[in-house]
Formats: structure tokens, C-alpha cells, sequence
């Protein structure tokens, strides 16, 4: 959409304002002084500041319901952004890094504030590519291989050049792939940070690995209530379980609304709301507010003829998806009729957590964490993988599946062979996008564009 | 001494032959925390796979991509080979990211009669050794049906004893580098401790010990340029050493799962054997694929170096392999720190690029003043 045409659209204005609001708020709470102390010292602050031109991309040619839910969603964002820019200084003595698949639902129950370590690799490439890949430079030139996966490298990045507020300490775990375990070595050498890691079984759905995983929890808490402030309040550990799991339920109901052809919503608002209710603050009533939101905006789509009236095709995208060109959910519709109708890391199904008992509780943590995307995908046995794709295919009637294929993701580049003789077999078209998560120098933009384009036009004539 | 080594280094330069003995099972294994021990009981023979003389890995890429361990292409690519026909079975660890996609690609491709996957912790704790033991009990169990074995207590035991013999033996003759004037160069040493795996246990202890008594009375070479340390993932080509040693420099240690220092530490043999052999392998010289034995391999790095008197360090890691990724760059940065000089290079498993790496570590000794 030209800068003409936004300066027209009264919704994007609308929700563009909204996010100026919250975030002159900061102003008030830091306050100006001590936000630009907090700008100096952390510059991917800045980087927040252009939400509104991501909001732009995504909303692209989307109309009615649907535009005003991905306006909703990126509010929201901000709204979870600013609050963490906020807690990083007013928190800085509850603060714990912590690994992207270790449950923060536990640290807010301690009264700890978490801080997603890999948080900043996922929204600055989506926000500002070119903030995003000099951390990569840093990291590279600090010896590590351009091969590696760019979401830790990225984090490497920040914490060499000091960009990360300092932790009490650390939590990881083996999850969700040799990468990204790894880093935490690293990470821990440059904090100075006590660190503690969760080990993952490799068949974790046996009884036996949720036993030993539950147990690995109790071994977390313990470890940081010895050398942090925080301590764990079953009964607040039980209210945050509690607003999980309505917050839950509405994402069930919003995943079945996305089944009606055509889908009343895409899944890029879909992935952003999951990452930022279950992945940031899971366990908060505003992400049952969030849920509720969409559901509304979802039922008026529905109303209006759906997101896209003219839906051709459904696509199903597979491996976390490109952080450098986030508006191709918004591209396939325009371009191709296609909605992006769900995607590897939202559609995480797991029983509501039983919160009869401390023990019951830590162990549905347990299952949701060890079954949860991407562990799912990447750590357990291979079976885990497919069966999961597939039966979101059918689950959602997709068309297609498109994979985007993570440079530096070996894991899943090691199952390319299979996947598309296992696609196939069952006569899905397949895609295959090369390109990097985090750097757009790998392949940009519009490269996507064109392999994306190669594929509709001779696969999907 | 020379025609035991080469006894070794044949070993290490051929594929498996069918074993003489027809009733005798051979099973295959990858990674070195797969106890040999538990393979090498009564009527099973272990084999430590490799793939010698890969030069391509053509059929692996078409499923493995081209940005994954070439290790592990290596080896999918010789079973599109066939060149692991006369193993009865094998056995893989959840060891890092690649083997366990080697693992699944080849059940997907070849789906061998007898094919299991250890899953081995990533950290070491009692509860960790409990889980390991569970699993090596779970594979006595399913290659004791298989094959009509007997993994009897006193037969297991009987394994462990001849193995801790035979790490004595390797350590020992390792030690006998710490000289002035070492009687093995590097690349004798790699085809001894990766040749190890290719060859039966009886066989290995007979020529070990025959090697360390004639070690002893050699006068070994007191002329080196200078004394290297290596630090190197899967590495089984006796080639790649001799390039790293043709310039004049003299490996006196190596560190890394095919390396002597692979053998130091003994299974307790008057403790439970599955739990006794789960401690050991989970505590040995740590692969970078466990989360928190960072500072353990550092200091391991760091005393090896000086008790062995080492000008340098050069670490030799696999491409694409993000353990060593992560692990190689940390230690590169805590080594430089500590004023050790350390030269870091990429391989593939294939052996390539003799030439580079020849100038490369001319260019390194010449930097550190040799």
C-alpha cells in the first residue's frame, strides 16, 4: 500500500494513532528522563518506533474486519513491547533470561520478570532488517559461522555488544535445537549469569520423559529461589494457569473459525497473538482480552464474506515463518487469492493444564513445553514432525505447503528429501523457500517473491 | 611398531567384511557415547562406522540437503552404497541434530532389520544416569530378542573388564607423548584410537600391549617444529593429520571423540553394569552436544596443553556442525584471552583441501614464531 493511500485508510490511522499513544506513555511511566537513558543503552528501542510501517505491510490490501484485526493484534504487540522497554529498569532486580521454549508462566508465578532471550531475534528482523543483521555482523565477527541459525546469532549479537538488560539469571533448556542450546554457553559466559538447563527427552510423550521433564522444573525452581528474589505462589502459579487456559479455549475457537472457506482471518495475526499471549505473557488477562477481540473480528470477517471473499487457495506454512518479508501473508492474498491459513509455531494443541495441584500443574507445563512448537518439530523423533503437518493439512483443507527453508535450520533442511517425497505420495504441492530467517542479504524479499511466483504459476496454474 | 599401526590404519581404511565366524553378530555404531562394551558381549561384535574414502555425497544431499554434517551424508551416503552390508544391526544416539536426521532418513530409506536410536542426556545428573541406564538396558533387551543373545550380568561384566584394560593400555601409550622426543606422531596415534573401533576387542588388547612395550624403547622424534594440540570432532582420516603434521609440526595430544583422550576414565566394575557404564559415557571427555561441560573441556584443553608442553592449539571442526559452532567460537575467544595461541579450521569429513590445510598451518607456526 503506497504512503498516499495509508494517509486515507481511517483504520490504519486509527490503530497507527492508538500505538503512537501507548508508546508516548512511556513517557510517562518510565518517564522522558529515564526512557532516553533506556533508549542509549538499549538502541533496539528505537527500532519499536517503526510498528507502524510493519503494521502498514501486514494490513497491505485487507479490508473491513480483517484489517481492523491486524491492526488489534500489532496494538497489542506494542502494548507488550512497551512494557517490557518499561519493566527492563523498574524490574532490573527480578530479571531472568530465559530460554524462547522455558514455560515464563512459572517466572511470573515467582514474581521474576522474564526476558525472552530470543524475543528481540524474532520482532527486530520484522521490524527493521537492517537493526537485526548488524547484530549478526557482530556475531560473525566475533568468530562464529555464518552458518549457524540467525535467532541465536542474533542474540549473540545484542549480548556482545551489551544490548541486553543484565539477568540475575539464566534459564534454558536443549530445546529447540542444537543451535539454540548451544548458544546458552556463550551467553552464560558473557553474562556472568548463574544458568540453569532443562533437558528435554528425546521421546517425550511417554509417560516416563513428562516425569523426568516435571522433575527437571522442580530442579528450575529450586535453582532460582536460591540466588533470586523470587519465589513460587501455587496460588498465583494457579490463577495464571487458570487465564491460560480460558485464553486457551478462545484460541481453540478462533483456530476452528480459520477452517470456514474462505477463513474469516490469516494466520500471521493468528502466529503474532500466540507468540505474544503464550510465548511473552502467557497467563495475563489481556491476552483472554486479545482472544476475545479477535474472535469478534473474526465472527464480523465471517459476516463480511471472509478475509479474502475470493479465497483461491489455502496454504499451510511449515518451520517458523520469514521473519525479513512478514508481509507475505498479506502478498500471497493480493497476489495470489492465497491465505496463509497456519503455520508451524501457533497451532500448539495440548489439554487445558490441571490445576488441582502444584504437581499437576508443573507437569501439564511440562507436556505443553515438550510437545509445544518447535520442540515438537525439531528435538523429538521424526514422526512428531509429520504427523503434526499433516494433520494440520487436512485439518485446515490446505491447498499447499509451503516450507520455508531456514538456511541455518540443519534440523529441517535434513528432512527436505522426505518432506517432499512424503508431500508427494499424498499429492500436496509443495514449495520449498530458500532463504534465511533473520538476514534478508541470504535472499531478500523479493526473492521469496520469486520462488513464490515460479511455484504459483507453474505448480499451482 | 609399524605393522601394528598399519594393522590399525587398514582397519580404519576398509569397510566391514562379513565376520569369519558366521554365528558372531556385527553391529554397527555411531557416536562415542554408545558403550562398545555392551556391543562386545558374548556373540556380538561392535563396529565404530565410518565412511573411508567418501569422495562424494551425492545420493545423501538429495535428502540431507548440502548444509548438514558431511559425517553423517557420509554414512547414509555409503548405506546407498551398500557398503554396510555385512553389519547385523546398528546403533545411534540422539548424539546432536544431524545423527538423529541420519537416523531418521535412514529408517525412512533403508529401514535396517535392527536399528535404535539412545537417547542420551545432555547433562549429567543421578537422575540422568538413571535415564541412561534405562536405555542401555532397553538395548540389551531388544538385541538380546534379536539375536538370541544372553546379556547375563557376568558376561557384561566381562566385557567392561576387557575394555577398561584396553583404555589403560591406549592412555598409557598416549602418556608416552608427554616426552621430549614422543614415539608416535599424531597420525599413529589417530589410526590407533580410531582404529580401535574397526577391530575386535582381542585383537586390540594383544596389539596395544605389544605397541607399548615397543613404544617404550623407541627413540621417538625430538626434532619437531613444534608441538601441537588438536581439538577436533569426528575424525577418522589419518590423511588430515599427516597434512597438519608435514610442515614440521608434531601433534603431542589430541581431544575429540576419536582421539585418545576419548579412552581416559574406566567403567566401575564392582557396580551395577548398565548403571556403572551409563555414569561412565555420560562423564567422560564431553562432546560439546552436553549443555553444561563447557568449562570442564576449557580446563581439559588448557591443562592438556601445558602438561604436554603444546606451542599451540589447532581446533578442527566439522562444518555446518552447530555444537562445534558455538563451542569452537567460545573456546577460540577464552583461549586467545588466555594468551594461548589457537588456529582454527573447517573440514569436511571427506578428506579435502590437503593443500590449505598444509598452509595453513605453516602460516600458523610461523605466527607463534616456529
Amino acid at each position: 500500500m503506497s504512503g498516499a493511500a495509508i494517509s486515507k485508510d481511517s483504520v490504519y490511522l486509527h490503530w497507527a494513532a492508538r500505538n503512537w499513544l501507548r508508546i508516548l506513555r512511556l513517557g510517562v511511566n518510565p518517564g522522558p528522563a529515564r526512557l532516553l537513558k533506556i533508549r542509549k543503552r538499549y538502541p533496539w528501542v528505537s527500532g519499536f518506533l517503526k510498528v507502524n510501517k510493519l503494521m502498514a505491510r501486514l494490513m497491505g490490501e485487507r479490508r473491513g474486519a480483517y484489517r481492523q484485526a491486524t491492526g488489534f493484534v500489532i496494538n497489542r504487540l506494542i502494548d507488550a513491547l512497551a512494557i517490557i522497554v518499561r519493566d527492563i529498569h523498574r524490574r532490573r532486580d527480578r530479571l531472568i533470561w530465559h530460554e524462547d521454549l522455558v514455560p515464563p508462566e512459572i517466572l511470573h508465578a515467582m514474581g521474576l520478570m522474564p526476558f525472552m532471550v530470543e524475543m528481540l531475534g524474532i520482532v527486530l528482523p520484522m521490524v527493521d532488517c537492517a537493526l537485526g543483521e548488524s547484530y549478526l555482523d557482530e556475531a560473525e565477527n566475533a568468530g562464529l559461522p555464518a552458518d549457524t541459525c540467525t535467532l541465536p546469532r542474533m542474540s549473540l549479537g545484542l549480548a556482545l555488544r551489551d544490548h541486553f538488560p543484565p539477568p540475575l539469571a539464566i534459564v534454558s533448556s536443549n530445546s529447540p535445537c542444537d543451535g539454540g542450546m548451544s548458544s546458552y554457553a556463550f551467553m552464560q559466559k558473557l553474562s556472568g549469569a548463574p544458568t540453569f538447563r532443562l533437558d528435554l527427552p528425546y521421546r517425550f510423550k511417554d509417560d516416563q520423559a513428562v516425569d523426568y521433564y516435571t522433575n527437571e522444573l522442580e530442579k528450575m525452581i529450586a535453582f532460582l529461589e536460591e540466588r533470586t528474589p523470587g519465589r513460587l505462589d501455587e496460588e498465583h502459579l494457579r490463577e495464571i494457569c487458570n487465564e491460560r487456559n480460558r485464553a486457551m479455549e478462545l484460541e481453540l475457537t478462533l483456530w476452528d473459525m480459520l477452517r470456514h472457506r474462505p477463513a474469516p482471518l490469516g494466520s500471521d495475526v493468528v502466529f503474532l497473538a500466540h507468540m505474544l499471549f503464550f510465548g511473552l505473557f502467557p497467563g495475563k488477562p489481556q491476552a483472554t482480552r486479545l482472544y476475545t477481540g479477535l474472535i469478534d473480528y473474526a465472527k464480523q470477517s465471517l459476516r463480511e464474506g471472509g478475509g479474502i471473499p475470493d479465497e483461491k487457495y489455502r496454504v499451510l506454512l511449515w518451520n517458523p515463518a520469514t521473519l525479513i518479508f512478514p508481509e507475505i501473508f498479506s502478498w500471497a492474498e493480493s497476489e495470489f487469492g492465497a491465505t496463509m491459513i497456519m503455520e508451524m509455531l501457533t497451532f500448539n494443541r495440548h489439554p487445558l493444564i490441571d490445576t488441582s495441584s502444584r504437581r499437576n500443574m508443573l507437569r501439564d507445563l511440562a507436556r505443553i513445553m515438550m510437545q509445544g512448537p518447535m520442540s515438537q518439530h525439531t528435538r523429538g523423533p521424526v514422526e512428531y514432525f509429520f504427523d503434526d503437518l499433516f494433520f494440520i493439512h487436512e485439518h485446515y483443507s490446505t491447498d499447499m505447503i509451503w516450507m520455508a527453508g531456514h538456511v541455518g535450520c540443519k534440523n529441517t533442511q535434513a528432512l527436505l528429501g522426505m518432506m517432499r517425497e512424503k508431500c508427494r505420495q499424498r499429492q500436496i504441492p509443495l514449495l520449498t523457500i530458500d532463504y534465511d530467517l533473520g538476514d534478508s542479504r541470504v535472499v531478500t524479499a523479493e526473492g521469496i517473491k520469486e520462488q513464490v511466483r515460479m511455484f504459483m504459476d507453474t505448480v499451482m496454474r | 611398531m609399524k605393522q601394528i599401526i598399519d594393522s590399525f590404519s587398514e582397519a580404519l581404511a576398509g569397510y566391514p567384511r562379513a565376520a569369519d565366524d558366521g554365528d558372531c553378530k556385527r553391529i554397527g555404531y555411531l557416536c562415542s557415547y554408545v558403550p562398545g562394551e555392551l556391543l562386545g558381549v558374548q556373540g556380538v561384535t561392535p563396529y565404530c562406522m565410518r565412511a573411508p574414502h567418501c569422495i562424494g555425497t551425492d545420493l545423501a544431499d538429495t535428502y540431507m540437503g548440502r548444509v548438514t554434517c558431511s559425517y553423517t551424508r557420509c554414512i547414509l551416503e555409503a548405506f546407498e552404497e551398500q557398503r554396510y552390508d555385512a553389519l547385523d544391526g546398528f546403533v545411534m544416539t540422539t548424539g546432536c541434530d544431524h545423527m538423529r536426521r541420519l537416523h531418521d532418513n535412514l529408517a525412512y530409506l533403508h529401514k535396517p532389520g535392527f536399528l535404535r536410536l539412545l537417547d542420551v542426556p545432555h547433562k549429567i545428573s543421578e537422575e540422568a544416569v538413571d535415564w541412561y541406564a534405562g536405555e542401555l538396558r532397553r538395548l540389551a533387551d531388544d538385541l538380546a530378542e534379536a539375536f538370541g543373545l544372553d546379556f547375563n550380568e557376568a558376561a557384561l561384566r566381562e566385557a567392561i573388564v576387557k575394555w577398561n584394560r584396553a583404555r589403560r593400555l591406549m592412555v598409557e601409550i598416549d602418556r608416552l607423548r608427554l616426552a621430549d622426543a614422543p614415539p608416535l606422531s599424531g597420525a599413529e596415534m589417530i589410526a590407533l584410537s580410531a582404529g580401535f573401533g574397526a577391530r575386535p576387542i582381542e585383537a586390540n588388547l594383544r596389539d596395544l600391549s605389544g605397541l607399548l612395550s615397543a613404544a617404550r624403547a623407541e627413540s621417538g622424534n625430538s626434532r619437531a617444529r613444534a608441538r601441537l594440540l588438536l581439538v577436533a570432532s569426528q575424525l577418522d582420516d589419518v590423511r588430515y593429520i599427516e597434512a597438519i603434521e608435514s610442515g614440521g609440526g608434531l601433534l603431542v595430544g589430541e581431544i575429540g571423540c576419536s582421539a585418545a583422550s576419548s579412552f581416559e576414565g574406566e567403567v566401575d566394575e564392582r557396580a551395577e553394569p548398565f548403571r556403572a557404564l551409563a555414569a561412565r559415557y555420560l562423564a567422560k571427555l564431553p562432546c560439546p552436544r552436553m549443555m553444561e561441560e563447557h568449562s570442564r573441556l576449557l580446563d581439559r584443553i588448557t591443562a592438556m596443553r601445558d602438561q604436554r608442553r603444546a606451542d599451540g592449539v589447532i581446533i578442527a571442526a566439522l562444518k555446518f556442525c552447530d555444537t562445534w559452532a558455538w563451542e569452537s567460537t567460545l573456546l577460540l575467544r577464552e583461549l586467545r584471552q588466555a594468551g594461548i595461541p589457537v588456529l582454527r579450521l573447517e573440514r569436511e569429513y571427506f578428506f579435502s583441501g590437503e593443500g590449505q590445510v598444509a598452509t595453513r598451518v605453516q602460516a600458523f607456526l610461523e605466527s607463534i614464531g616456529k
